[in-house]
């Protein structure tokens, strides 16, 4: 099959699982406001199929452009929400009780996965440009806004640096879905349905430990990173914007860890530090590539 | 002298002083990722700050926050935070190494009331009736209880009354490994201020570069690191750029010959995938790269000066290189647009041509397009000839003995990470005992992490027991 067609499929296929999420956030946000017991079902179920065509779209793009879902905006955004959403998944499997954070992972998951879509220069004016005028001289990767991997992007480094990028994004989400539990359960803790989520204590707990995952994940990312450009460009560490954010995120990590182990910092206080965690991981990943220049944002096309 | 080493070690030990010091990188590392910085900054755009607000800049400038990385304050809060881990560190695996661990300790009633003494997360009691149940026959069933759920038996003690149950027990040293491997990196990073040496070249097609200290054009030194002369010279025999279709750059490959001081030759592919080490000095392939185009200047009753021009290549092959240099030695300023194929776009040279603008101190002496081997007249009677064209790449030199060193913090702190939170320490402490007819089992445990969890975990350790002393024993549990 063409490279074209098959980018044609990918996209149906992300778009399915577009709706796929859009409805379970939906149902999880019923769940929680109107107290829907139901609604908790089938939020699962729509996460849970929507992984499926999710999977096709990134098996299908990763066979038509010949690298994995790295390179580009929707490619980043789409492979940080499916680790994501496989995560949440495995953590629900595990510990039934913490079904209901799904209700702050997918909208954060929907929100990447619209703005990855969005930023699919197939689906933004090129694709109308392409189908009205036909332009089929130009190549079918100027057509499709597809890129390429550059010379540099090769290595084991590189593939380890990838992977705990989106690992530490789908731990910090759990983490972070634990603690904003733990707030509302804390303040809203005498209503029927908060008695039903874990105690306070383990939700403390849990998010403690996604966040400490997390803390691994990052570290790994930014070791991995360093070595790649050591590999790459002879020196690990360059104080390049992003390098520097992903050191502030780890601090901001490390502050909490160790406010919690020695100030016994717990409860509503790290529920709380674990936002503003979130918020630096967030922008370190998702912003700074936009508003800094920065060896990320050449490649993060 | 010993009081103020304490007072040193106590400082440099607090949990204020820690999460302070924490703190202090994190704003440095915000304030220079925000405040211009002289390495990433072009001089002029100082000169400009300097001009448009000279009281806030000399603020700056004074406070060395235009530099934050490599000012004297900074390099002073990491020898500071090297310090405290090097002292953190120490107490912690004098600790792990000191204590005998379970197995080692004498095994008393008194040795074992001293653990239930210890934090205790949950404590339940278990009564059965003892009926034909033998406290041996027990004690197999409880190991076999705590070893389903993965735990490992360390001490059993006056004829299995005692146990003493682990899990995880390397996760003790995380802390220490992960310390351990930051002041091992902060170390190696100390180390390359002071001795790393980095040299960049942009070398032509068919030229050599002698590797003397004097040659480079750009190099960054240590502070200790002296002269950077490689010891060896390198000769780029071939560089061959590749592209995707869609016009981004594929690979970037230099062929080298490298001849050494006693003048044998070693060949190399060099590509940004694959650096080289040679001599103990690696060599990276540079994306920088573009034509270097030669023109020869005939000046009326002169000699004629031949002079090449390196033109950077754009991110799309199908750009022309374009740059505007003086011509050495005299008043000429040369402002080029340089295609390699003049018929399609592309960075290959099939038909090359120059689009060539001339002026000499700010008169116009020629503007038009001058193909290979063609020349341009100026209007003064003096002429270009467009002699040759040459590939040439930038080329990266680094000698940093301290990469192994980087590598080892890199790997430990890593591990360290991964032993805190992935395998948080656990014991459950059991006790046995008999009263007239009845098994009476006391338990007791910690967690080092997550202890709302172990909780949990502790909760149905005990419901496994009772099942097991119900099924076992003929009464019922309670």
């Amino acid at each position: 099959m063409e490279t074209i067609q098959l980018l044609k499929y990918e996209v149906i296929f992300h778009w399915i699982a577009l709706f796929f999420y859009l409805f379970s956030t939906i149902s999880f946000i019923r769940h929680v406001t109107f107290k829907h017991e139901k609604s908790l079902k089938v939020g699962l179920r729509l996460a849970l199929i929507g992984l499926i065509p999710h999977t096709i779209a990134l098996g299908i793009r990763w066979y038509a452009v010949g690298h994995g879902p790295y390179l580009q905006q929707m490619e980043s955004f789409s492979s940080t929400v499916w680790v994501s959403m496989v995560m949440f998944l495995v953590c629900v499997y595990k510990v039934p009780r913490l079904k209901s954070i799904g209700f702050v992972i997918l909208p954060c998951c929907l929100a990447m996965m619209i703005l990855g879509i969005i930023s699919n220069p197939w689906v933004s004016d090129q694709l109308a440009q392409t189908l009205d005028h036909g332009r089929l001289e130009k190549g079918i990767y100027a057509r499709t806004g597809v890129a390429k991997v550059p010379p540099t992007f090769c290595g084991i480094w590189f593939v380890i640096h990838i992977t705990f990028t989106v690992i530490a994004v789908g731990a910090i989400l759990i983490s972070l879905g634990t603690a904003i539990f733990y707030l509302l359960k804390k303040k809203k803790g005498e209503n029927e349905f908060y008695k039903k989520l874990p105690p306070l204590e383990a939700l403390d707990a849990y998010s403690y430990k996604y966040a400490g995952f997390g803390f691994i994940s990052w570290t790994i990312m930014v070791v991995s990173g360093a070595l790649w450009a050591e590999q790459s460009w002879g020196r690990y560490w360059g104080w390049d914007p992003i390098e520097t954010w992903s050191l502030i995120t780890l601090l901001l990590f490390g502050i909490y860890l160790h406010l919690r182990r020695f100030f016994k910092w717990q409860g509503e206080k790290a529920a709380w530090f674990i936002v503003v965690c979130v918020i630096f991981a967030i922008a370190t990943l998702f912003i700074i590539p936009f508003v800094m220049t920065t060896v990320h944002s050449q490649y993060f096309l | 002298m010993m009081p103020l080493m304490q007072k040193l070690k106590r400082f440099l030990l607090s949990r204020n002083t820690v999460i302070s010091l924490i703190c202090a990188v994190g704003i440095s590392c915000l304030v220079g990722s925000t405040i211009p910085q002289i390495t990433t900054k072009s001089p002029q755009f100082f000169e400009t700050w300097k001009a448009s607000s000279p009281r806030l800049y000399y603020l700056i400038d004074f406070l060395q926050l235009n530099q934050v990385y490599t000012s004297a304050w900074f390099l002073i809060l990491i020898a500071i935070i090297a310090l405290s881990l090097a002292y953190s560190v120490y107490y912690q695996l004098k600790g792990l190494t000191k204590s005998k661990g379970p197995a080692q300790r004498e095994i008393t009633e008194r040795a074992f009331k001293d653990f239930f003494t210890l934090t205790l997360v949950q404590g339940s009691r278990i009564r059965g009736q003892r009926s034909e149940v033998r406290v041996e026959e027990l004690a197999l069933r409880i190991k076999s209880i705590f070893r389903a759920r993965g735990y490992r038996l360390y001490l059993a003690a006056e004829e299995s009354r005692y146990f003493l149950f682990g899990k995880n027990r390397a996760g003790r040293w995380g802390s220490a490994i992960f310390h351990l491997g930051l002041l091992i990196c902060i170390l190696a990073a100390l180390y390359g201020l002071a001795f790393q040496k980095r040299g960049f070249i942009q070398l032509k097609q068919a030229d050599t570069f002698q590797g003397k200290n004097e040659d480079w054009p750009a190099k960054s030194l240590g502070a200790f690191a002296g002269n950077f002369d490689l010891g060896f010279q390198v000769y780029l025999n071939k560089f061959t750029p590749s592209y995707w279709e869609n016009d981004q750059i594929r690979n970037l490959e230099s062929s080298l010959t490298i001849t050494d001081s006693k003048g044998e030759a070693w060949k190399f592919l060099l590509s940004p995938a694959g650096p080289i080490r040679f001599q103990g000095i690696k060599v990276y392939q540079s994306t920088h790269y573009g034509y270097a185009i030669g023109f020869i200047l005939k000046k009326e009753g002169s000699e004629e000066i031949l002079t090449d021009f390196l033109l950077d290549a754009q991110r799309k092959k199908d750009k022309p290189l374009e740059g505007k240099m003086d011509f050495p030695t005299t008043d000429y300023i040369l402002n080029m647009k340089f295609y390699p194929n003049l018929i399609e776009p592309s960075f290959y040279a099939t038909l090359p041509g120059v689009d060539l603008a001339v002026t000499e101190k700010e008169k116009q002496r020629f503007k038009g397009r001058v193909l290979f081997s063609q020349r341009a007249r100026l209007n003064n009677n003096d002429s270009l000839k467009f002699v040759r064209i040459y590939y040439w790449t930038g080329l990266t030199f680094v000698k940093n003995c301290g990469m192994p060193l980087v590598y080892c913090g890199f790997a430990l702190s890593t591990l360290g990470a991964f032993l805190i939170f992935m395998l948080p320490y656990k014991q459950v402490y059991l006790k046995v005992t008999e009263e007239g007819n009845n098994v009476q089992i006391s338990m007791g445990g910690r967690s080092n992490r997550y202890k709302a969890l172990f909780s949990e975990e502790f909760k149905e350790l005990a419901e496994d027991l009772e099942k097991e002393l119900g099924k076992h024993g003929n009464d019922s549990v309670t």
